[in-house]
């Protein structure tokens, strides 16, 4: 039971307080990409985290061996890309042998699901957080399951911020930056933030 | 066929001095953090003041540069879904004595930067520019190229970091200029606003700028 509580209890606070890309903009290039279809929003949140767990799986054993070497955090990004790059080659290689139609529609962007700052940071933090297995999944989970829920948020969004109401320079990527700043500001107050007033 | 069309409607772009103009590109046409925003994370969350700025851009500039350059030599017979791998695999490697160095001259700012860092290694001038633009041109071509996009990215990065630290502590590079203290802007929220903010008015006076030059060029045109 108390596994089940780590897990759920981590996958919450990844979700709303460490949010992906309303707390640390992690992958918000790839939130712009995504917002614009359906189809991208559920693909490549759904992309994300798949890699991210399966990696999550493979880099908790590794961050306990290493955690005590000296230059971790300057080897840290190489043994990743390493990892993401094994999970994504093999995930490829099984997709492709038995759901080739599947792999026809996913080649064209399949890379923006893996290689992005998401992915990347998301294991980067939680390294630092390096909690039990249970609470190291649950990071994953719930980093994976933010990114998705902010590209929903901005999924709805997108027609009103393309609309002719919003000056024409700004239209597209600058409203959505402050878009996601309000949002952002609507996040950490869930963090605890306090006036000292 | 396309990338050679691509490549030929770049190179009409030439001047009559034979420059390349689609080359300063990266400055602010395609400027990846106000016009294509598609470097954000280490300017809206790292970059809070102008010394962080600075770092981040240095790193940007040596890991981008040199990950783009020798990746150019992979051969274009591996499929693009396989090549990232490698580009991702370089960018990794150059990160190793990128930071130790950088670590040397700044210690305490690569410290306070964090994750942000590293995550310089998967940027969008890797994994999306290199195929639809870099690698379309010479070498000597690309690495111009590739340089003013560096620089463009620096000089958002680095006036990002300078605007914030005056908003949050009144300070510019630690030096004390006014009273003012908004320290919550430090917050992602304020980069975001911050970003969004830069970008919208650029865009805006980019614009602006094109349509003077293109009255100017018509009405000169009228007169001859």
């Amino acid at each position: 039971m108390s596994m089940l509580a780590a897990f759920v209890n981590t996958a919450m606070i990844a979700m709303f307080v460490e949010n992906a890309i309303f707390s640390r903009a992690l992958g918000t290039s790839v939130a712009f990409y995504a917002s614009r279809k359906t189809g991208n929003m559920v693909g490549l949140g759904l992309g994300i985290a798949y890699v991210l767990v399966v990696s999550s799986l493979i880099t908790y054993p590794i961050d306990g061996l290493l955690c005590d070497y000296e230059y971790f955090y300057v080897v840290m990004p190489l043994i990743y890309t390493v990892i993401i790059s094994i999970v994504y080659t093999g995930s490829l290689l099984i997709v492709w042998r038995f759901m080739p139609k599947l792999f026809k529609r996913i080649k064209k962007y399949v890379h923006l699901s893996v290689f992005n700052a998401a992915v990347l940071g998301a294991l980067f933090l939680n390294n630092v957080y390096h909690g039990d297995f249970f609470a190291y999944m649950g990071f994953a989970v719930g980093i994976s399951a933010g990114f998705m829920i902010a590209v929903f948020f901005l999924h709805i969004a997108n027609d009103r911020l393309n609309s002719p109401l919003v000056p024409a320079a700004f239209r597209g990527m600058p409203i959505m930056m402050v878009f996601i700043g309000i949002m952002s500001l609507a996040f950490y107050a869930l963090t605890g933030y306090n006036t000292s007033v | 066929m396309a990338a050679t069309k691509k490549l030929k409607a770049i190179r009409e772009k030439k001047t009559e001095r034979g420059f390349d103009r689609s080359l300063l590109d990266g400055l602010a046409k395609q400027n990846i953090v106000l016009m294509t925003g598609i470097v954000n994370a280490p300017v809206v969350i790292a970059a809070t003041t102008f010394k962080k700025g600075v770092v981040i851009a240095i790193a940007f500039a040596v890991i981008s540069m040199l990950t783009i350059f020798i990746c150019s030599f992979v051969p274009k017979k591996i499929v693009y879904t396989l090549r990232v791998i490698i580009y991702a695999l370089v960018g990794s490697v150059i990160y190793i004595p990128t930071v130790l160095l950088l670590e040397q001259i700044f210690p305490l700012t690569v410290e306070l930067i964090g994750i942000y860092m590293p995550l310089i290694i998967t940027n969008a001038l890797i994994f999306s520019k290199t195929e639809s633009r870099f690698y379309l041109r010479r070498r000597g071509e690309m690495m111009i190229d590739v340089f003013f996009f560096a620089v463009g990215f620096a000089a958002v990065c680095a006036v990002t970091g300078a605007l914030r630290e005056m908003i949050c502590f009144g300070t510019f590079a630690g030096i004390k200029l006014m009273e003012l203290n908004i320290s919550a802007f430090e917050a992602p929220f304020g980069g975001f606003i911050l970003v969004g903010i830069m970008a919208g008015t650029f865009r805006a006076l980019y614009n602006f700028a094109r349509n003077r030059r293109i009255k100017q060029q018509q009405s000169a045109d009228n007169t001859k």
